[in-house]
């Protein structure tokens, strides 16, 4: 098991599997999201207090789940980074928040385009919408940060301290809406047998969202060969792969 | 089919959100692909030079 | 020690330094953090007095009046222990509904009424087809009209 990790941790033998991969998570993940948008436009019912309004619910879950999920996978692989100086661990972190960053500003625009019709107004300074900006701010300060360096060594260590302190604002996000008296109701899906939404609206939400961390997985491993690149183009099996075919990736 | 582009009465919002979603989609994979290339060029502009030095010094080596 | 353990006592400490100093932040501004007063909390006097605040809670069922040809609407605001009567005039939003939550933004005016200047709805987290929740609803459960979750403290 360490044994296999550590394979997978060298950077050669990562990029190799990530670029085997990638294409096919890419692929994959379309075509599911294809699929699940149908089914939440057409498929899903309408809702019996919002209408065909509610169909919004599918593309600002999703991105609300993936702008936290996202988060934390940032703050536990600057964490392993920090901890073990695995440098793959850092460059997974540093390869991850734009498209955290992308998902945070898509959730908090869905949702302001889905408040305005049902609550009644855009934006309000509620917990909920306030720690969600907060983290959008979060990984705004992580990526400044990192590009202040020129060291990448250097960016690694002050980007990861900000990602892991950072990682409080998780937990606020998620209980905001039960431990203040919030604008935005509680979770739907707290628990997958008894979700508060109907199954013939639930299955192109869960697909949605299945597909979406399975299309930011092949997003991350483009990035991550790209900044493996970056690091290592001294390294003699860059060159030995580059040097023999321009170009190639 | 003109009912089903009206959502309802919700059609900026649904349609406008839906938007917003599909556009960071797209935009996250053309970002992405681009970050790839840029490091692949400089890197095989790196691995060029590096390449023409240990000829160089290897044909060096040969003339003395 | 080794220096790993070391590196992992502090990545440690610096985070439960910072979720303390958060949390004690946190719980020091509770009272701003309120988002809404609950009628009980408005009639007891906790909200500010001539300030602007929130009020939350369910529209009483049958409660709502409208003054014809006008946007004028009142209604009662229940947290299910004590009601207070809110005056608006303007649109309301599409969720507003008898039974649902509400959160009414405005002033505590003399005569003890609320005068609303926003109004926003505030719903539960379920969602399922019209057909189910009237299948729900001739089966006797409730299927809206659920305490939207008045202030808890």
């Amino acid at each position: 098991m360490w044994n296999w990790f550590h394979k997978l941790a060298s950077p050669p033998h990562f990029y190799r599997l990530a670029g085997i991969f990638s294409p096919w998570m890419l692929w994959s993940s379309l075509i599911l999201i294809a699929i699940g948008t149908y089914g939440g436009l057409v498929l899903a019912p309408a809702d019996y207090q919002q209408g065909e309004g509610f169909r919004i619910i599918y593309v600002h879950v999703p991105s609300s789940y993936l702008s936290t999920m996202i988060y934390a996978l940032m703050a536990v692989t600057s964490g392993i980074g920090l901890i073990w100086r695995i440098k793959l661990a850092h460059a997974v972190a540093a390869s991850a928040a734009p498209i955290g960053a992308s998902f945070t500003a898509v959730s908090l625009l869905t949702g302001m385009l889905w408040g305005k019709p049902m609550w009644g107004t855009y934006w309000e300074w509620d917990p909920r919408l306030t720690s969600e900006l907060i983290l959008l701010f979060i990984y705004f300060g992580y990526m400044s940060l990192r590009a202040s360096f020129e060291d990448i060594s250097k960016a690694d260590r002050a980007g990861g301290l900000l990602a892991v302190v950072g990682v409080v604002n998780l937990p606020i996000i998620h209980y905001s809406v039960i431990w203040w008296s919030s604008l935005h109701q509680g979770p739907s899906i707290k628990k997958l047998d008894a979700p508060s939404i109907s199954g013939d609206m639930l299955w192109p939400l869960l697909l949605l969202i299945a597909a979406s961390t399975l299309f930011f997985g092949a997003l991350l491993l483009y990035r991550v060969r790209a900044e493996v690149l970056d690091r290592e183009h001294n390294s003699r099996w860059v060159q030995d792969l580059l040097g023999e075919m321009p170009g190639a990736g | 089919m003109a009912e089903f582009f009206a959502m309802g009465g919700y059609a900026q919002f649904v349609w406008g959100a839906f938007g917003i979603w599909f556009v960071c989609v797209i935009f996250n994979i053309v970002a992405a692909r681009r970050k790839f290339r840029i490091s692949v060029e400089r890197a095989t502009m790196a691995a060029a030079r590096h390449h023409h030095r240990t000829t160089r010094k290897m044909k060096q080596q040969n003339d003395t | 020690m080794t220096p790993r353990k070391q590196r992992m006592l502090t990545v440690g400490l610096v985070v439960v330094g910072v979720s303390l100093a958060v949390g004690l932040a946190l719980q020091a501004f509770q009272e701003n953090l309120l988002f809404f007063y609950s009628p009980t909390q408005a009639i007891a006097g906790e909200a500010p007095e001539g300030r602007k605040f929130r009020l939350g809670g369910l529209v009483e069922e049958g409660s709502l009046t409208r003054e014809s040809g006008e946007l004028k609407v009142t209604f009662m605001v229940t947290d299910l222990k004590n009601t207070l009567p809110v005056s608006y005039e303007g649109v309301l939003p599409d969720l507003f509904r008898e039974g649902q939550g509400v959160v009414a933004h405005g002033y505590l005016q003399p005569d003890g009424s609320f005068l609303a200047e926003e109004v926003l709805a505030k719903h539960d987290e379920n969602y399922m087809a019209p057909e189910v929740a009237e299948l729900l609803a001739e089966q006797g459960h409730p299927v809206d009209g659920k305490p939207a979750g008045p202030a808890k403290n």
